[in-house]
């Protein structure tokens, strides 16, 4: 397993990691230098994970190869003093499963109003889930990774600006964060289709915690006003469609010739995917009493005009902590409802059957329904260097259940 | 019932293999600190003493007996839950964890020099260069998960 550790370091190609790291060390260096403040704070956090699925490829494992880069990852972090109100943060990251390539997660200034208010300002995790904060620090977490049927969403980050302000209300400690920005990237959730090429602007969201001693609890509310998928039309269809946007062809073509073409419009712009809206909410709590822990969260995420599924989302997960041991249970669920777009093309016999076939073929597969059951084991090995184990069956109407083995090294540093 | 806990508490001091001081600079007009102010002092979700003037706190080196007495007797937490919470706001970018003094020589200089400081040192430590706040307990298996062990 030290050697994963060290082939991980290795396997981070220079040439990708050389720029990265100068433009982020450029942008925190850059006042520092001339205000001759604290030596900047570097940590870091270090995930090696193997594992491998029994039945069929799940997550990203392979069946019976165990494979090693899927969930493991490095992470440094940079954090220096500009002056008493200012200070600058960057973050950069390189996973395995996208083959080590370095990305700037964050790389933020904070202005302080005061002790409880503070402004953030270019690029910083989106606030989306109750462990979106310290996402991808393994050590942190109970789990090898959260359960992917709720932390699902494509984009980690976004580049814009956030307001946070903290208050007491006697033993209550709440805080409130506001942000808007906007965000463009590439995602791929099954490697053999193209990447979708997403632009989401206008994203806002506003995120409530409380905690008090043995209760965390969050609150938040999300939305895009304008989301678009460039390359939508060109995701592939079965044969003899071919692709999204020859689908809406042959609608349109039909609606044309037998009289169905308010019909065929409606389709259209929905696959259309220019500038939808979507709205995300997601709620959790976290119980911590004496050994014992509760965590539970749900999301619910709809869109406007597309053909993407209303995404139901939730999880549950208890455990238990004796000296250096935690032993823990999780479940998750993705209940999606597909989106309703064959009921706007009249079924015509010998005529429709395919399109309409075609398009709940497609809202269908932009719909998950999945189920996962685990339990693992978290042992601390050294300060700051966990071992874990963890052994998931995941469900998934129509396939076989799969069983997936995970095991690794979460560092910090 | 108050009785009782006093009784509880004093039996802890008497047996307690490790007692810690919860120590302030002498000038600091409180006279005593509730257990959860000192455990929302120490994980930095307040930045104030209860009559609202700032703090700052230090610990010392993990790798000290007294340090994880002090982890579990004044929070609750073992070293790796006090660990685990430190990664989870530091690599969220909101707060970092507490400075880590290397002994208690230099904690209670330090606590001794800094009007605002709050730290803590072995009870047998404590001379007149710091005032005390609270003195905390843990034996092991008996009294470390009790109420009134404080």
């Amino acid at each position: 397993m030290l050697q994963q550790i060290s082939l991980l370091f290795r396997r981070i190609r220079p040439r990708r990691l050389i720029p990265s790291l100068l433009a982020t060390l450029h942008f925190l260096l850059l006042g520092w230098v001339y205000t001759a403040h604290a030596a900047p704070e570097v940590s870091g956090f270090i995930n090696a994970v193997g594992g491998y699925a029994t039945e069929r490829p799940t997550l990203g494992y392979e069946q019976g190869n165990t494979l090693f880069d899927r969930d493991s990852l490095l992470g440094l972090q940079v954090s220096g003093r500009l002056s008493d109100k200012i200070s600058a943060t960057g973050q950069l990251l390189a996973q395995g499963k996208s083959d080590y390539e370095v990305e700037a997660t964050w790389a933020y200034l904070t202005y302080e109003f005061s002790p409880s208010a503070q402004m953030r300002m270019g690029r910083f995790r989106t606030p989306l889930f109750f462990y979106s904060d310290f996402l991808h620090v393994g050590y942190a977490q109970h789990w090898i990774s959260p359960p992917t049927e709720v932390y699902s969403l494509p984009f980690d980050s976004v580049n814009g600006l956030d307001l946070s302000y903290g208050f007491s209300m006697g033993h209550t400690d709440a805080r409130l964060q506001i942000y808007f920005g906007a965000n463009d990237g590439d995602y791929s959730e099954d490697e053999t289709n193209p990447p979708l090429k997403i632009r989401l602007r206008e994203h806002m969201g506003i995120v409530g915690s409380l905690q008090r001693d043995w209760l965390n609890l969050r609150v938040s509310f999300h939305q895009v006003t304008r989301l678009t998928i460039e390359n939508f039309a060109d995701q592939p269809l079965p044969q003899p469609l071919g692709s999204v946007g020859e689908l809406v062809s042959a609608i349109t073509t039909l609606g044309d010739i037998y009289g169905f073409g308010a019909g065929a419009d409606f389709v259209a712009k929905q696959l259309a995917m220019r500038d939808i809206s979507a709205e995300f909410s997601e709620a959790a709590l976290r119980l911590q009493w004496q050994h014992f822990f509760a965590v539970a969260e749900g999301t619910l995420l709809t869109f406007d005009d597309s053909p993407l599924a209303k995404q139901r989302r939730h999880l549950l997960s208890l455990g238990t902590q004796f000296g250096q041991t935690t032993l823990y249970a999780t479940y998750a669920r993705a209940n999606d409802e597909p989106a309703q777009l064959a009921a706007a093309v009249p079924r015509i016999a010998g005529v429709t059957e395919g399109v309409r076939a075609a398009l709940n073929g497609l809202t269908e597969s932009l719909a998950l329904e999945s189920e996962t059951a685990s339990i693992g084991l978290r042992y601390e090995l050294a300060a700051g260097t966990a071992f874990k184990l963890e052994i998931s069956e995941n469900t998934i109407p129509h396939r076989n259940q799969s069983n997936l083995v995970r095991f690794g090294f979460h560092l910090v540093f | 019932m108050r009785a009782l806990l006093g009784l509880i508490g004093i039996f802890c001091i008497s047996v307690g293999y490790a007692d810690v001081a919860i120590i302030a600079h002498p000038d600091n007009p409180l006279t005593t600190l509730a257990p959860m102010d000192i455990k929302r002092i120490f994980l930095k979700q307040t930045k104030r003493f209860p009559d609202g003037s700032p703090v700052q706190v230090a610990t010392l080196a993990p790798d000290q007996s007294l340090t994880r007495a002090f982890y579990q007797s004044a929070l609750t937490m073992t070293e790796s839950q006090w660990r685990t919470y430190w990664a989870q706001y530091s690599f969220s970018g909101q707060k970092s964890p507490p400075a880590e003094l290397r002994d208690q020589d230099i904690m209670l200089q330090w606590v001794a020099s800094t009007p605002d400081a709050l730290g803590f040192i072995h009870v047998e430590r404590v001379d007149d260069s710091v005032k005390v706040l609270r003195t905390l307990s843990i034996e092991p298996g008996s009294c470390g998960d009790k109420p009134g062990c404080d």
